[in-house]
């Protein structure tokens, strides 16, 4: 689903990520782990097309990302779907509507997107606050509907940046639940993270980096 | 594609509610910059009306030679309303240049010398583009060079002046009104650039969602659309307070009549629209690179 092919990619400063090489199969969920600065950001951030390669290839889903034209990037990204540590909601709306987001710019049609998001928001537990605003919830809740907005689409991968960055040892928990519950459907989950005791228990595969290199996989 | 323009339609008013504060800023942005933009534009035309009505009395006074018969005099005299920039004109018979004659010397020129010596001729009257000191001159030439004619002449003296002081109005309300539309354009745009700047977080959102530019540029192009009417719809009706106030004050007082150039409402609704759009163009522009 996700494959790395000796990826390079640096920023001005020359930082990045160098020579990278791994894959991970359709309904996976692998951790990618390292100290801050290891560059867990920039491997994100380049399959979300949010930076260029310098050197090497990528596919997603099958399809060769590497050179993708920048007009082409927006309906790429609506078959990713992006948690973030800030959660990235939008404050001015409620939470059904930061969750129909994703289904409005797909262009779908009202009924159905009424009917994908009550289903999604009841399955991460939020259908009692669906008319509140994202700034009247718990971190654990905002996070919950960033998660919520990112599996109402059935995207082929999730990203999750430090999902859990912000939030309690408890609530993380949950949070890793509700990822785990999206391979299910053949969904593949890479998440960055570096801590590594709340990883552990899950015994999943992950990915170590260290400046930028990779470390084990 | 039906579903996401009525998403997107829908959208756009309601961002106008949910950011109602910086809405009614950028609204009376626009409004103050009409008012302004109005008021000059209001000065200038009724400065152009009044200057038009002031020239209207520029003329040139004809006087044909005295042995001249009427049937030719009259003949020269339709020949002279033929040349361009002549609008109109008032044939002067002997007995019309007596009774001028006596309006002026209180005396008729029958009891003076005996009898009525006072050639015909014509007092002519000039068409708004050619009432110019040097258009006037240039047809008073061409009059003076007609056969039968003794002389033609006009205030040249009082025309150039006037002339001068209107030219100088004119280009001082032109410049004044460019320098206007051009402040205004920066300041509506920058008002709606500084309001789309706090949507910076929420823009950069939709694009990882996956969202294309015109996407999300069509709210903020409606949004700005919007507050270019409620800023055009508030402007009218502050003007229309104080044009009722002008009436009530100047017109009273020094009896000018002023008069709301037609394309005042018209004009206000496509200029703050347009100042919406630009303005909310080039604001969401600089984000969307």
């Amino acid at each position: 689903m996700i494959q790395f092919e000796n990826v390079t990619a640096t920023y001005a400063d020359d930082v990045g990520i160098f020579d990278l090489s791994f894959h991970i199969e359709k309904g996976e969920m692998v951790f990618l782990m390292g100290p801050t600065g290891a560059g867990k950001s920039t491997v994100l951030r380049t399959i979300y097309k949010d930076i260029l390669l310098n050197d090497g290839s990528l596919y997603i889903d099958g399809q060769d990302i590497t050179d993708m034209r920048s007009r082409k990037i927006p309906y790429y990204r609506r078959k990713i779907g992006m948690i973030f540590q800030d959660f990235r909601l939008i404050e001015d709306r409620t939470v059904f509507e930061n969750v129909a987001l994703p289904l409005n710019i797909l262009g779908l049609p009202n009924k159905e997107i009424k009917s994908k998001v009550s289903e999604i928001l009841e399955k991460v537990g939020l259908d009692s606050v669906t008319k509140m605003r994202p700034s009247q919830l718990s971190g654990g809740e905002q996070q919950r509907v960033s998660i919520a907005r990112a599996l109402v689409k059935d995207p082929v991968v999730i990203l999750a940046d430090e999902p859990t960055g912000n939030l309690d040892p408890n609530v993380s928990d949950e949070i890793l639940d509700l990822l785990e519950l999206a391979t299910n459907n053949g969904t593949s989950v890479l998440m960055s993270t570096h801590n590594f005791p709340l990883i552990r228990p899950r015994k999943k595969r992950y990915i170590e980096l260290s400046d930028g290199r990779l470390v084990q996989k | 594609m039906m579903s996401k323009l009525t998403f997107l339609l829908i959208e756009s008013i309601r961002a106008l509610f949910r950011a109602r504060i910086p809405a009614i800023i950028s609204s009376i942005t626009i409004a103050i910059t009409l008012v302004v933009f109005s008021s000059a534009y209001f000065f200038y035309e009724n400065m152009v009306g009044f200057t038009n009505k002031f020239t209207a009395q520029f003329n040139i006074e004809v006087f044909f030679d005295s042995g001249l018969s009427e049937s030719t005099s009259v003949q020269l005299f339709n020949d002279i309303l033929l040349i361009r920039g002549i609008e109109q004109g008032e044939f002067i018979d002997k007995e019309k240049a007596a009774s001028l004659f006596k309006l002026y010397f209180k005396d008729d020129i029958k009891n003076i010398i005996g009898n009525n010596p006072l050639p015909m001729g014509g007092n002519f009257d000039i068409s708004i583009s050619h009432r110019s000191p040097r258009m006037m001159w240039k047809i008073t030439r061409e009059i003076r060079r007609m056969n039968g004619v003794d002389e033609a002449a006009f205030q040249h003296d009082v025309v150039s002046r006037v002339d001068h002081i209107i030219d100088n109005l004119l280009g001082f309300s032109l410049v004044v009104g460019i320098a206007i539309l051009l402040i205004s354009i920066v300041l509506v745009s920058n008002t709606i650039r500084l309001i789309i700047h706090s949507k910076q977080h929420s823009i950069e959102t939709l694009h990882l969602l996956g969202a294309t530019n015109s996407f999300i540029r069509f709210p903020f192009i409606m949004e700005g659309i919007y507050q270019g009417l409620i800023g055009s719809t508030m402007a009218l009706l502050f003007l229309s307070l104080l044009y009722s106030l002008q009436a009530y004050l100047i017109e009273s007082l020094v009896r000018i009549q002023l008069v709301i150039p037609d394309m005042m409402i018209a004009g206000n609704l496509i200029v703050g629209i347009l100042l919406g759009l630009t303005g909310s163009y080039r604001g969401i522009s600089k984000y969307l690179k």
